[in-house]
């Protein structure tokens, strides 16, 4: 099974299934239906992390010095504890501001520099460079030593082979071509590969898969389990000082530290790492479940790395077998060829993962962040007029790709056999690492400027670069090793491995410690020297602040000039197509309720600035800037102007809430005028009925006064018994009309409450006797009987005494003038109610209808027949009446029935309560 | 065509934000912090000397035992802080 031409085969079957998989993701992305919206496949594409360092290297390091391989992946988790608020808030920012890629990052954060962009992909690059030799140096490998089946034999030992027959550099152009077929055969907007995505997460299963099953195998088929692996372990002297105690716990407690600070750092800013965690994420909350998915992930790749790596130590006592191949060569000695298959699919597997991802984020970095900048700004190609860009991009991207693969091949050929494989990754991480001052400084700083970050970047990268691949180039012969002994040209403080004779520290962590230093020192340094421009402040806000932003449109806040929209919607289709471009314009009109192009779109400052978004998704933040420019008449903002834009926003946060509560506090007012205002209209209406009746009831009198004296007046020889009759009436008249005129007065002092009371306390049977008397002689005219029935002892009242003679009086004249001339029988009585004073006055006269009875009360309203039965009264006397009663706190009212008389009474409060409802009103 | 002159000023109708980005602050950030922090003592020394001794847990050495196990118990916390309900 495991020859030669076999192996080919399925590896290619192998090769060929992840594409179908990653074609079928992208015909499903885009019809909609993405496959990888699922925080699960998040997961795993992140364990692209796990490269072929991992599946061998880890065993090659445990075999030599026990755990020293954790911290590569320890460091990862505890750095993933902290992703809730630093990767969010990269994933933010990234979203908002539509990165594309990590060079895109920092370019962005510090003002959309593309010198900036153009250094990090160079850095990038570099640095990755050894990472990709490692893996084609662990496929190569794996497959010469699958090929030497069933020997054992190293390829080491096989000699360096000629070019052509280097398995190595067809592995590099197969990959490359593979990864060119993969990921560069459209432009997406906004960079997402989802095919690779979903290809990448299966490999994660297929390499998980792999090392279980050999780790298992070994564990419990080839040996009794892990108790017997260490047992024996223990016993052999060899093997022994690698189990606990361990001295400083492999190497020293230092390198522990700055190995575990390291991983940290690489699983953030390794390109592919940010690719899949930042760029390809689909929806924030898939975060939460990657927090831990992710770390037990690389806890169950990592379960069975030390049984293998003792028990391919018991099993090649003789050290002649490299410890790194042991996951492969011990299912072969044991000829367990379909888990030797199953090990070497998985390290391709592995091996694949990190080449077709990393390649593809450096691809993309290099033509968005390093040569489209920089043609775009060579006038003479005029590629700002081109109409169409996408076909350029896509060359330059694989271009790319295919020398990425060969830089990595020739790193391999020239520096890869030094070295095992684990240290040749940790040069690429120290690498990766420089990138950590400027972007953890610049989501959380915002005095980090340009200059500072491009010092920080060029001063750790020089140190990285002589302290470690400088060193590694030595080793491997193309450079003079006295180098290393002694230092450049015999500097001694200048030694690469031990800069200014700092020894001792493995070269890993030397490297770390004097790049960390050189880096941020620059970075602070540098950005301290000078503030920030007004590009770099905005920059800084938007990104610091991101949080706290409200809407996608920050940007556009920054922005002032003069724009045309047809302009834009050219330069936009030109790199992403007029149907992309098209798209594009009339998502943004629908937010703005505006029929595009029926209706013309404004070129105002958030249109420019979402085209500059879109675009920046094709080409890069910077080349997108200038692109944009390049059609619009930009007005520079200057810093004061930036800082007035954002203490303008803050004060209009305060304005709008103080405007708030004062438009409450005004509904609130005029809520109360409206109600006033009722109220006036209704007493108004009351005025004007009042001034009506009145005139016309004054009117009455004095037409009768006028006619009758004309008639005097013009005829003197009327007879004598005529105008005696005559004026008689007059003076009736006058007197009706004083009558009214003065209850007219005195109503409207009661109602208008100018009137004055001199409230005393009053015996009601004293005074309603007192009335009966004084009106004696009106009954002795009518011929009417009065009777009075009070009991003694009835409590007294406090009210004023002329009014309540005045209700008494009306009372007892309205009873008179309605009984029957000689018949009427008038019966007053005084008697107590709880709390109250009662006086009822009862005739029996006609009665009063039910109708009437209502109407009595009113305003000029008198009951009976006014032609026949002309009443001598006002019609006001009742309600004066009721008037004074209510106004002591009392009640008036009638009984009566038609043809049983009438019984008229109220009530009036007892002194002592009255006095208090007194005071209680008066207050 | 239209220029603004004052910042932001003369836009059409403002975008409104596909749902706020303001968001509760959560405790969970904290507490990961916390678990960060204790990760990094768990894994140095002094706590690594405490179990650089002889012996083995279940046939396994002990550093070793505790290094899993340590690490599958602060995943484990880690996997309970994020899933919780705010």
């Amino acid at each position: 099974m495991l020859q030669g031409p076999v192996v080919v085969l399925i590896s290619f079957a192998y090769l060929g299934l992840l594409f179908a998989i990653a074609y079928y993701a992208d015909r499903r992305a885009d019809a909609g239906r993405s496959v990888i919206a699922s925080p699960y496949i998040y997961s795993l594409s992140l364990a692209v992390y796990a490269t072929a360092w991992t599946f061998y290297g880890s065993v090659g390091r445990a075999a030599v010095n026990g755990v020293g391989f954790l911290p590569i992946y320890i460091g990862p988790t505890l750095m993933i504890a902290l992703w809730w608020i630093v990767m969010r808030k990269i994933l933010r920012i990234s979203k908002q501001n539509r990165i594309t890629s990590l060079a895109d990052f920092i370019a962005s954060r510090y003002g959309k520099s593309a010198l900036l962009g153009g250094v990090v992909t160079v850095i990038a690059v570099i640095g990755i460079l050894p990472y990709i030799s490692l893996q084609l140096k662990a496929v190569s490998n794996s497959f010469t030593i699958v090929l030497q089946y069933p020997e054992i034999i190293m390829p080491a030992k096989l000699g360096a082979l000629p070019l052509l027959k280097d398995t190595a550099l067809w592995v590099a152009l197969i990959l490359a071509a593979f990864t060119i077929v993969f990921g560069t055969r459209h432009l997406d907007a906004a960079e997402h590969h989802e095919g690779m995505v979903a290809a990448i997460a299966f490999e994660s299963l297929v390499k998980l898969f792999a090392f279980l099953a050999v780790g298992v195998w070994v564990s419990f088929v080839l040996y009794n389990g892990f108790g017997d692996i260490f047992t024996r372990a223990a016993s052999d002297d060899q093997l022994k000082p690698l189990l606990a105690p361990l001295e400083g716990v492999a190497g020293s407690y230092s390198s522990w530290v700055w190995l575990t600070i390291l991983s940290m750092l690489a699983i953030m800013f390794l390109p592919r790492q940010f690719q899949v965690t930042v760029i390809e994420n689909k929806d924030e909350k898939h975060l939460n479940k990657a927090i831990w998915l992710f770390p037990l992930y690389m806890l169950a790749i990592n379960v069975f790395v030390l049984p293998i790596a003792f028990g391919g130590r018991l099993h090649f006592p003789a050290g002649n077998v490299d410890a790194d191949t042991f996951v492969l060569t011990l299912p072969m000695v044991e000829k367990q060829e379909l888990l030797a298959l199953i090990v070497f699919i998985g390290g391709l597997s592995a091996a694949t993962g990190m080449v077709i991802v990393e390649t593809i984020a450096l691809s993309t970095m290099v033509c968005n962040d390093l040569i489209m900048p920089a043609l775009l700004r060579i006038r003479a190609l005029g590629l700002t007029m081109r109409p169409d860009l996408s076909g350029l991009l896509l060359g330059i991207r694989r271009g790319a790709i295919v020398l990425i693969l060969l830089l990595g091949y020739m790193y391999f050929r020239l520096a890869g056999e030094a070295y095992a494989l684990v240290s040749i990754g940790l040069i690429s991480f120290a690498a990766v690492a420089q990138f950590a001052p400027c972007v953890l400084g610049g989501i959380f700083w915002k005095g980090g400027t340009r200059r500072g970050a491009l010092a920080g970047l060029l001063a750790g990268f020089a140190v990285w670069f002589y302290t470690l691949l400088l060193p590694a180039l030595a080793r491997s012969g193309w450079l003079p090793v006295e180098l290393l002994e002694d230092g450049p040209f015999g500097i001694e403080l200048l030694k690469p491995l031990a800069l200014f004779g700092v020894a001792g520290l493995d070269q890993t962590t030397h490297a770390m410690i004097w790049s960390m230093l050189a880096n941020i020192g620059a970075y602070v340094g540098v950005s301290l020297m000078a503030a920030p421009s007004a590009d770099e402040h905005r920059q800084a806000s938007l990104f610091v602040d991101v949080f706290s932003q409200p809407d996608e449109a920050g940007g556009a806040r920054f922005w002032r000039g003069t724009a045309s929209a047809p302009d834009l919607h050219d330069v936009l289709a030109r790199f992403v197509g007029i149907a992309s471009a098209d798209e594009a314009f009339r998502e943004y009109a629908r937010q703005r309720g505006v029929r595009w192009p029926q209706e013309p779109l404004d070129a105002d400052a958030a249109l420019v600035h979402y085209v500059e978004m879109q675009l920046a998704g094709a080409i890069g933040a910077s080349s997108a800037r200038v692109m944009v420019a390049s059609v619009v008449k930009e007005e520079a903002l200057t810093l004061d102007e930036v800082r007035e834009v954002l203490d303008e926003a803050s004060q209009v946060v305060v304005y709008s809430r103080q405007l708030e509560q004062k438009s409450r506090e005004l509904e609130a007012a005029s809520a109360e005028l409206r109600a006033a205002n009722e109220r006036l209209k209704e007493l108004d209406r009351l005025k004007d009925d009042f001034i009506s009746t009145v005139t016309h009831e004054l009117r009455t009198p004095l037409t009768s006064i006028r006619a009758f004296s004309e008639i005097l007046r013009d005829d003197p020889k009327l007879a004598l018994a005529e105008r005696q009759k005559f004026v008689g009436i007059i003076c009736k008249e006058t007197e009706r009309l004083t009558r009214l005129i003065n209850q007219v007065l005195d109503l409207a002092k009661l109602e208008s409450g100018t009137a004055e009371w001199h409230d005393t306390r009053i015996d009601m049977r004293e005074l309603v006797s007192e009335v009966v008397t004084a009106m004696s002689q009106l009954f002795h005219d009518k011929a009417v009987q009065v009777a009075l029935r009070a009991r003694e002892g009835i409590p007294a009242v406090f009210a004023d005494a002329d009014r309540l003679k005045q209700v008494l009086l009306n009372l007892l004249s309205n009873a008179v003038k309605f009984c029957e001339a000689g018949r009427g029988r008038i019966e007053v009585s005084v008697s107590e109610e709880p709390g109250r004073v009662r006086v009822d006055v009862r005739d029996n006269g006609p009665g009063i209808s039910a109708a009437d009875q209502a109407v009595i009360f009113e305003k000029f309203r008198q009951v009976g027949d006014t032609l026949t039965d002309k009443p001598q009264g006002t019609g006001l006397g009742l309600h004066i009446c009721r008037q004074i009663v209510e106004r002591h706190g009392g009640r008036l009212w009638v009984e009566s029935r038609v043809g049983e008389g009438a019984s008229f009474s109220f009530t009036l409060p007892i002194a002592r309560a009255q006095r208090a409802a007194a005071g209680a009103r008066v207050a | 065509m239209n220029g603004s002159r004052r910042p932001g000023a003369g836009r059409g109708t403002p975008v409104t934000a596909p749902g706020g980005s303001m968001t509760r602050p959560s405790i969970k950030g904290p507490r990961l912090a916390a678990l960060c922090l204790l990760g990094l003592l768990l894994f140095n020394y002094p706590v690594l000397a405490i179990f650089n001794v002889h012996g083995t847990l279940f046939g396994v050495p002990v550093l070793y035992a505790y290094f899993f196990i340590a690490w599958g118990a602060l995943i484990a916390l880690m996997a309970l802080v994020v899933e919780r309900r705010d």
